[in-house]
C-alpha cells in the first residue's frame, strides 16, 4: 500500500497553517510531533502516518471555517471520528491535517412522537442508545466497537452490526444529515421525514468514507426496544452443516434478529477470554435471536431449534435469562480481543460472500493462511454472508506483516471471485483500495470517482482512500470510456 | 422518433448518439407513471426490447432481473416462493390507470408502499445494478451480496432518480419473506390527530407491526407473523388499543392490497398529491386543508396523501407544507391539470446545487428525461 508522494510545498508550511487555522479554532489546534502522534493511526495499526496538525472544532462555523481555508490554501483535510476504523479510512496524510470531531459529542434532541434523535457526530454509538433507553428505546445498529465508535464514522462507514439482517446497518437507520462540503458550503440533507425529494444525496453520502463532506449533525431512528429477546447457542459438527442450517432457516422464512457463527479457533479464543459457555468441542457455533413479543420469539426459537437440529445441531443452549442472552453475545462481541489475546497481533479481513459459498470460502481462507504460514480464525455474520477471518500474526517475526497482508488480500480477491465483495461493513479505506479494480471495471471506477467530482472538485477531502486513481476531474470528466478500455492505460498510479 | 435497442450495446450507441446531437430522450417503456415520466423530449427510448434473465434465490434472500421486466411478473415469482418487495411499491395502476409498469420504473421512481416505516423503502432494498450513463458508458454498481460496502452508494442514488442520471438495465434486489398470516385492526379516529395519537400507541405494541394507515375515518393497523404466533399479537394489540373491528386473513389482504393503491378510491378528476412530513407534523397540514380535500395517511402518519377536486386545483399544497412542517415536508403531484401551482417545490440551494453537478457530471449532454430531473418543473 503506498500513498500518494506528499506535496512537500504544503509540508514546509506547517507552522504557517497550524497558525491561520489556530485563528479559527482558538485552543483547538495541535501541531507538534508529540501532540498529533495519538492521531497517526486508526483501527488498522498496520498503517501509521503523522498530520502536519490536528485540528478540534466545536461548531459547525469553525468546521466551515477551516475547510473553506484549506479549500483555498489547498491543505488536505481527513476527519476522524474515534479513530476505530478498520481500513485505514482515518490514516492522515503527511501533508494534511486530522479534522477531529470529537468535540462534537452532545446529543441535540430526542423526538419520541417522530421517534427521531438529532445528535452530533462525535456522540459514540451506544450513548444514542442509553440517551433513550429509559423510555424504552434504542439505536438498532450496534457495530461490537459501539462503546467508542462515533455516529460521524457510522454515517461514513455505513457501520453494520450483529442485528443488521433484520433491522439494516446504518443508512436505512439514518434520516438526516448536517454536511459540511470541503469548500466551507453547509448543507442539510433529509430530516425528521421519511423521503426527501430529488436524488437521494444522504444515500450516497452513508458510506462515502469521508471523501464527499463532514458530516457535523445527523439525525437517526430510534425504535422501541422488543420485550423479549432470546438467544440460541448452537453447535455443529463442521461448517456445512452449520451453514445450510442458515440457509435453512432463511428460506424457511425467518429472519431472526440476529444469526452469527464461528469457527474452531474464534470459539476456543472466545470462551477462554469471556468464559460464555460455548462448547468447545463442536466445529462450528451458530447464534441465532430471536427477538418481539413472547409468542412469536417462542414460536421462532421453536422453529429455528428443529431446523438446527434437522442439520446435525450437536449442541443445543437457550438463553434462560437476560444475563445469560448477553453473555452469549459477549463471547461474540469480544471476539476481536479474545483472538488478541492468543496472537501477538492480527488482522481482520472483512468480506461478503453469496451464503452457499461459505464451505468453499472457508476451505479457501484456510489454504491461503496456511500457505502464508499464518493461523486463521473466523467470525461470521451468518444472516447476511458476511466474514471476519482474522489472520493472526506477530509483527516482531520480520515478514510477518507483509504475509498478513499479503494473506488479506488473497482472501478478499477470493470472496469476489466467489461471486461476493472486497467489504461488508469495513469500507475500503487504504487498506483495500488496490483491490478495487478487482472487484469494479475501469468504467465502473470512472463512474464512481465522478460522484466525488460533484462534491469535492479538487480532490482534497481524505484523498487517496477508496480510490486506486484518483484521476483529476477534468480528465474524469473527459474521459470517454468505451468497451472496458481506459484511455489513458498508464495513468500514474500510487 | 422512437428508439428501441436490442441490446445493452445497442443502448449504449443510442446514448452517444443523441449526446453528440443533443438529442433529448425520454427515458420510458409502458409509460405506466405518465405523473412521474420523463416528460417531453425529442425522442422516446423505449426499453422494452432490452431482456435478460431473472435469477431468484430465496435461501440467499436475492432476486436478479432485468429492468425491463414487468413488476406484475417479479411480483407473482417472488409470492410463488412466498418472499416479496419488502418496500410493497405503490401501484402505478391506481393513480394513472396505465398498467403496473416494470420493475425498472418502480426503482427508477422508488414509490415505497404501506411496509416502508417498518421494512424499509425501496432505496434499501436495491443492492446492486447494471446501467448506461447518459455518456453511453456501460457501468455496474453495488453487488449480488446483502451487505456491502465497496465504493459509493451508486444503488441508491440511482434509486429514486427517474431515469435522469443513466438507464437502469439489470437490478438486484434484497427480497424478503412474506409472513404467511395477517390480521388488521381497524380503529375509529374521527380526525387526522386522533389517528396519529393512536398509531404512535400502536407502534409501542411489540412486534408483528407491518402497516399504519388512517383513511375513511379509520385506523388500519396491520399484524402480520406465523399462524401459530399472530393470535397473541392481535391480543397483545387490542390489550393496548381502545377496541375496534378484526379483520382477517384474505379480508385483511384486500384491504392493504387496496391501501397500497390508497389514492384508488379518489374521483379520475381530482390532483393527486403525495406528500411526504414527520408524522407529528400531519394533524397539522389536516388543519391547513380546506373543505373538499380528501386526506389519507400512510406510514404510521408520515405520508400524506391529498387529492383536490378540480375547483380545489389552485390549492398552494406546498405553502400548507411549508406551515405544516417547514423544511421537513414536501410534496409532490402526481396527477392532475398542470395550473399554476408547480409540481414539485424548489429544491433547498444547496442540494439543488449538487444535483445538478451529479446531473451535468452523468449526463453532460443532457438528453435524458430533462424534465424530470430535479428541480425540472418546479
Ligand atoms: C419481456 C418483456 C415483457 C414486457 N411485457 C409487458 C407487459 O406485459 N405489459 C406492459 O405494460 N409492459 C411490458 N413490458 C414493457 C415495460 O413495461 C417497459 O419496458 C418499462 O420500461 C416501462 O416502465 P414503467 O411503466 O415502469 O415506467 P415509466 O412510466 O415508463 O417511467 C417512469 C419513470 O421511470 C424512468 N424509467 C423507467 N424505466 C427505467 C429504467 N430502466 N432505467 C432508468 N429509468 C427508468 C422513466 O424515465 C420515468 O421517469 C415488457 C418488457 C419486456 C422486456
Ligand atoms: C474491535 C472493533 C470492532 C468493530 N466492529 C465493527 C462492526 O461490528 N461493524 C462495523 O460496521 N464496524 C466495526 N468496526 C469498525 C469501526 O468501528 C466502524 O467503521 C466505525 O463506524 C468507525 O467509526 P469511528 O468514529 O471510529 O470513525 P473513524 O475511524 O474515526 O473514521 C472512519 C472514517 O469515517 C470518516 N469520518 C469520521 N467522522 C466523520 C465525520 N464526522 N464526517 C465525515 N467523515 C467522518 C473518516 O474520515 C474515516 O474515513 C469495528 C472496529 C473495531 C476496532
Amino acid at each position: 500500500m503506498k500513498m500518494a508522494p506528499p506535496d512537500g510545498a504544503v509540508m514546509a508550511r506547517r507552522a504557517e497553517i497550524a497558525s491561520a487555522l489556530a485563528a479559527l479554532v482558538p485552543d483547538g489546534v495541535i501541531a507538534d510531533d508529540a501532540g498529533v502522534s495519538p492521531y497517526g493511526s486508526d483501527g488498522l495499526t498496520m498503517y501509521r502516518q503523522s498530520p502536519l496538525a490536528v485540528v478540534l472544532p466545536r461548531t459547525t462555523a469553525e468546521v466551515s471555517a477551516v475547510l473553506a481555508w484549506c479549500h483555498a490554501q489547498g491543505v488536505k483535510v481527513v476527519a476522524r471520528g474515534a479513530g476505530t476504523s478498520l481500513s485505514g479510512g482515518a490514516l492522515p496524510l503527511a501533508d494534511g491535517i486530522v479534522l477531529g470531531m470529537a468535540r462534537f459529542n452532545r446529543i441535540l434532541s430526542i423526538d419520541y412522537a417522530d421517534r427521531v434523535a438529532v445528535v452530533q457526530p462525535g456522540v459514540t454509538n451506544l450513548a444514542v442508545s442509553q440517551a433513550v433507553a429509559a423510555r424504552g428505546f434504542y439505536y438498532a445498529p450496534d457495530p461490537s466497537s459501539q462503546i467508542a465508535c462515533s455516529i460521524g464514522g457510522n454515517v461514513a462507514e455505513n457501520a453494520g452490526g450483529v442485528h443488521c439482517l433484520k433491522y439494516g446497518t446504518t443508512s436505512p437507520n439514518l434520516l438526516g444529515v448536517e454536511l459540511v462540503l470541503m469548500d466551507g458550503t453547509v448543507l442539510r440533507l433529509g430530516g425528521a421525514g421519511m423521503e426527501q425529494p430529488g436524488y437521494d444525496l444522504l444515500g450516497l453520502v452513508c458510506g462515502s468514507e469521508g471523501l464527499l463532506g463532514v458530516v457535523t449533525e445527523a439525525t437517526v431512528r430510534i425504535l422501541p426496544r422488543p420485550a423479549t429477546q432470546r438467544a440460541l447457542l448452537l453447535g455443529f459438527p463442521s461448517v456445512a452443516d452449520a451453514s445450510d442450517c442458515v440457509a435453512a432457516i432463511i428460506a424457511a422464512g425467518i429472519i431472526p434478529a440476529g444469526l452469527e457463527m464461528m469457527d474452531a479457533p474464534a470459539i476456543r479464543a472466545a470462551e477462554a477470554f469471556v468464559q460464555a459457555g460455548y462448547p468447545t468441542d463442536v466445529a462450528a457455533l451458530m447464534i441465532a435471536e430471536a427477538d418481539g413479543c413472547p409468542a412469536e420469539v417462542d414460536d421462532q426459537i421453536a422453529r429455528i431449534t428443529a431446523i438446527a437440529q434437522a442439520h446435525n445441531c450437536q449442541h443445543l443452549k437457550e438463553s434462560s435469562d437476560e444475563a445469560q442472552r448477553l453473555l452469549f453475545w459477549a463471547g461474540r462481541k469480544a471476539a476481536f480481543p479474545a483472538v488478541g489475546r492468543i496472537a501477538a497481533d492480527y488482522y481482520c479481513v472483512d468480506g461478503t460472500i453469496p451464503r452457499r459459498q461459505l464451505g468453499a470460502v472457508l476451505a479457501e481462507i484456510s489454504a491461503i493462511a496456511a500457505r502464508h504460514g499464518l493461523g486463521v480464525a473466523n467470525v461470521f455474520h451468518a444472516g447476511d454472508g458476511n466474514l471476519h477471518p482474522l489472520v493472526m500474526y506477530d509483527a516482531r517475526i520480520p515478514g510477518q506483516t507483509e504475509a498478513a497482508e499479503a494473506a488479506g488480500s488473497e482472501i478478499l480477491k477470493a470472496c469476489v471471485d466467489a461471486g461476493g465483495v472486497l467489504t461488508g461493513e469495513h469500507g475500503v479505506g487504504v487498506e483495500k483500495r488496490d483491490l478495487m479494480e478487482h472487484q469494479f471495471g475501469p468504467v465502473d471506477l470512472a463512474v464512481q470517482s465522478r460522484l466525488k467530482c460533484a462534491f469535492d472538485e479538487r480532490g482534497l477531502l481524505n484523498p487517496g482512500k477508496v480510490f486506486p486513481t484518483l484521476s483529476r476531474c477534468a480528465e474524469l470528466n473527459a474521459m470517454h470510456v468505451h468497451g472496458g478500455q481506459l484511455p489513458f492505460p498508464d495513468l500514474p498510479r500510487f | 422518433m422512437v428508439y428501441r435497442p436490442a441490446c445493452v450495446e445497442d443502448l449504449a450507441e443510442t446514448l452517444r448518439t443523441a449526446g453528440a446531437r443533443g438529442e433529448t430522450l425520454a427515458v420510458t417503456g409502458s409509460g405506466s407513471k405518465p405523473g412521474l415520466g420523463p416528460g417531453e423530449a425529442a425522442a422516446r427510448l423505449d426499453l422494452t426490447a432490452l431482456g435478460g434473465r431473472v435469477e431468484h434465490d430465496p435461501g440467499e434472500l436475492l432476486l436478479t432481473a432485468p429492468a425491463a421486466i414487468p413488476l406484475a411478473e417479479i411480483t407473482s415469482l417472488l409470492a410463488d416462493a412466498g418472499q416479496c418487495l419488502a418496500f410493497e411499491p405503490l401501484s402505478p395502476a391506481a393513480i394513472w390507470g396505465q398498467g403496473e409498469g416494470t420493475l425498472g420504473g418502480t426503482v427508477a421512481c422508488a414509490l415505497s408502499g404501506p411496509r416502508r416505516p417498518f421494512a424499509g423503502a425501496a432505496r434499501d432494498h436495491v443492492l446492486g445494478l447494471a446501467g448506461v450513463t447518459g455518456r453511453g458508458e456501460i457501468f455496474r454498481a453495488g453487488g449480488k451480496v446483502l451487505k456491502n460496502v465497496t465504493g459509493f452508494d451508486l444503488p441508491r442514488l440511482l434509486t429514486g432518480s427517474r431515469g435522469t442520471l443513466a438507464v437502469i438495465t439489470e437490478l438486484t434486489l434484497k427480497v424478503l419473506p412474506l409472513p404467511p398470516a395477517e390480521a388488521t385492526l381497524r380503529l375509529p379516529a374521527a380526525t387526522a390527530a386522533g389517528a396519529v395519537r393512536l398509531i404512535a400507541e400502536a407502534l409501542m405494541v411489540d412486534g408483528g407491526l407491518t402497516g399504519a394507515a388512517w383513511r375513511d375515518g379509520m385506523v388500519l393497523l396491520r399484524l402480520e407473523s406465523t399462524a401459530r404466533a399472530l393470535p397473541a399479537l392481535v391480543a397483545a394489540a387490542q390489550a393496548r388499543l381502545p377496541s375496534g373491528e378484526l379483520v382477517e386473513g384474505a379480508a385483511s389482504r384486500a384491504l392493504w392490497a387496496a391501501a397500497a393503491c390508497l389514492p384508488a378510491a379518489t374521483d379520475a378528476g381530482d390532483s393527486l398529491w403525495r406528500c411526504a412530513l414527520p408524522a407529528s407534523r400531519a394533524p397539522a397540514l389536516a388543519a391547513l386543508l380546506p373543505a373538499g380535500a380528501g386526506l389519507t395517511l400512510d406510514w404510521g402518519g408520515a405520508l400524506a396523501w391529498l387529492s383536490l377536486p378540480p375547483e380545489l386545483a389552485e390549492f398552494d399544497v406546498h405553502a400548507a407544507l411549508a406551515t405544516a412542517a417547514g423544511r421537513e415536508g414536501h410534496a409532490e403531484r402526481l396527477r392532475g391539470p398542470a395550473g399554476d401551482i408547480p409540481p414539485r417545490a424548489p429544491l433547498e440551494p444547496g442540494p439543488a446545487a449538487l444535483s445538478a453537478r451529479l446531473k451535468a457530471l452523468f449526463d453532460p449532454a443532457g438528453i435524458l428525461s430533462p424534465r424530470a430531473a430535479p428541480g425540472a418543473g418546479a
